[in-house]
Formats: C-alpha cells, sequence, structure tokens
C-alpha cells in the first residue's frame, strides 16, 4: 500500500476544505475549530484510506459528517446556555456573538441537518443520491429536509426586505 | 438578497480568508502529542490486557476478604471448634 503524506493532503485539500466550512460555519473562530477538526479525521483516517474512492469524495464525506456534528454540538450547547440564560445563571451578555457577517443569518434559522443539506444540494451542487450517501440518510429524509429549509430560507430573506426595513427578530432562534 | 437564487449566488462566492500556516501548525501540534496512540493498536491490546491483568492481581492479593486469619471474630468459627462449643448464641440454635 502506498503511503500517503498528510502534509501533501493537507496542502492539495485545504481550500476545497475551507470553502466547504465555512459555508457551514459563522464565526472565524467557529470555521478554524471546525478546519482543523476536518483535518485531525484526516489525519488519523489517512493509514486505512484505500483509495476505492477519489481522495476529493473521501475527504468531502469526512467534511460534511463532521461539520454535522460540529453543528448538532453548538446546537446543543446554544440551547443549554439559553436555558441557563433563563434560570439566571449566567449573564445574557456572556453570550458569544458568532455570526460575523449578514450573509449567514438566513442559514442560521435552520437546524443542523437542514443547513448541511441546503449547501450541499444548492450551493455545492451535489445530488440528492450523493448526499444520502455522505451523510448516511435516506434519500426521502434528503428530500424533505430540503424542500423544508428552503422554505425556511425564503421565507427568512422575504422578511429582510420588509418596507419598513426591520430585520426580523430572533435570529438566534434554530427551528427544527 | 432580492431572492433565494441570488441568495446562493452570494454563498458560492463568499470565501473569507485563511490563515492555513497557523492552522496547519496547530493541526501537527495536536497530532504529535499523542505518543500512546502510535502504538500499532495489536501492541496497544496485549499492552493494555498485560496492565489489566496486573492490576486485577495486585487487587486480589491486597482484597482483606483474603486475609482472613483465626484472629478474626468470623474466621474464629471456622478454625476453632471451641469457639462453637462456647457461643451462646449457637447453643440457643442447636437446642432448639
Amino acid at each position: 500500500m502506498v503511503k500517503i503524506d498528510f502534509n501533501q493532503v493537507y496542502t492539495d485539500h485545504k481550500e476545497f476544505v475551507w470553502r466547504l466550512v465555512s459555508k457551514y460555519a459563522n464565526s472565524k473562530q467557529d470555521r478554524e475549530d471546525l478546519f482543523q477538526e476536518v483535518f485531525l479525521k484526516i489525519h488519523r483516517a489517512l493509514p486505512g484510506f484505500r483509495g476505492q474512492a477519489a481522495m476529493q469524495t473521501w475527504i468531502y464525506r469526512i467534511t460534511a459528517n463532521t461539520s454535522l456534528s460540529f453543528l448538532k454540538k453548538q446546537n446543543t450547547y446554544k440551547k443549554l446556555r439559553e436555558v441557563l440564560v433563563n434560570f439566571r445563571f449566567v449573564e445574557k451578555t456572556e453570550v458569544a456573538q458568532d455570526v460575523d457577517d449578514s450573509i449567514w443569518q438566513p442559514l442560521n434559522k435552520l437546524n443542523p441537518q437542514q443547513r448541511i443539506i441546503l449547501v450541499m444540494s444548492d450551493v455545492e451542487e451535489k445530488k440528492l443520491e450523493e448526499i444520502a450517501d455522505s451523510l448516511k440518510i435516506p434519500v426521502g429524509t434528503v428530500k424533505s429536509n430540503l424542500h423544508r429549509a428552503r422554505e425556511i430560507v425564503k421565507k427568512d430573506l422575504v422578511l429582510r426586505l420588509r418596507p419598513d426595513g426591520r430585520q426580523p427578530e430572533g435570529d438566534s432562534v434554530r427551528r427544527s | 438578497m432580492a431572492n433565494y437564487s441570488e441568495y446562493i449566488d452570494k454563498l458560492k462566492i463568499s470565501n473569507p480568508p485563511a490563515d492555513y500556516g497557523k492552522m496547519l501548525a496547530n493541526i501537527n501540534r495536536k497530532t504529535a502529542k499523542q505518543p500512546l496512540f502510535h502504538l500499532p493498536q495489536l501492541q496497544f491490546a496485549i499492552t493494555a490486557s498485560l496492565v489489566i491483568l496486573l492490576l486485577s492481581f495486585g487487587f486480589y492479593l491486597t482484597y482483606p476478604i483474603n486475609q482472613a486469619s483465626n484472629d478474626e471474630v468470623l474466621m474464629s468459627y471456622v478454625f476453632n471448634g471451641e469457639t462453637i462449643d462456647d457461643s451462646v448464641l449457637l447453643d440457643y440454635v442447636f437446642e432448639n
């Protein structure tokens, strides 16, 4: 078996992975954390890479699944934080502002799975079967999540263009 | 963001700047910090089994129940017949 050099993999695919994680994480810190987590997984899994799939496809799967776990963890943390704020265990001002660009705000309305599926389908232009295969879920689940995600984003975009110019409230609230 | 397709186009072209050198340094630091897991899996499993076996044996030798002797009240009933004869409690049991 040919030994694959991690540094070479990093050099060849770093921009591809960065482009993907940029769509899944909002803040600079989250993007960097997620990017590093993806490459740590690649580093651990590289000795077992047999080359049945193309390297980029393999990396794409790792990135998608790592991003999904990352977003789920973040979602849980945010919910927990909201509970702690409600019970006044922590100050509301301590909540980190994690959105550094308004472009991500409509995506923040989605739950982790909807967000990943919408980005994979409409931004990365992957086929439904590829998405289902990468995330190990049925095609029907991909379809229903994609449909719901598009509806939520479209609705949010319309609200952002209201004539009174007011932004919709509750940007931090995610829909399930 | 007039409509959905415009929004998606914006997402497609967005590409925040990245410090690849700094992130690679962080990754290298994290991957270099785990010498234990550099052992091959089989070697690691054998080492772990031996450690568990040694710890179990040590625990077995020092566990108090294995150090019973005549001097203990409970074990004296086993080793000393006369203790049984003198026992008021046992007399009561057997006489009934």
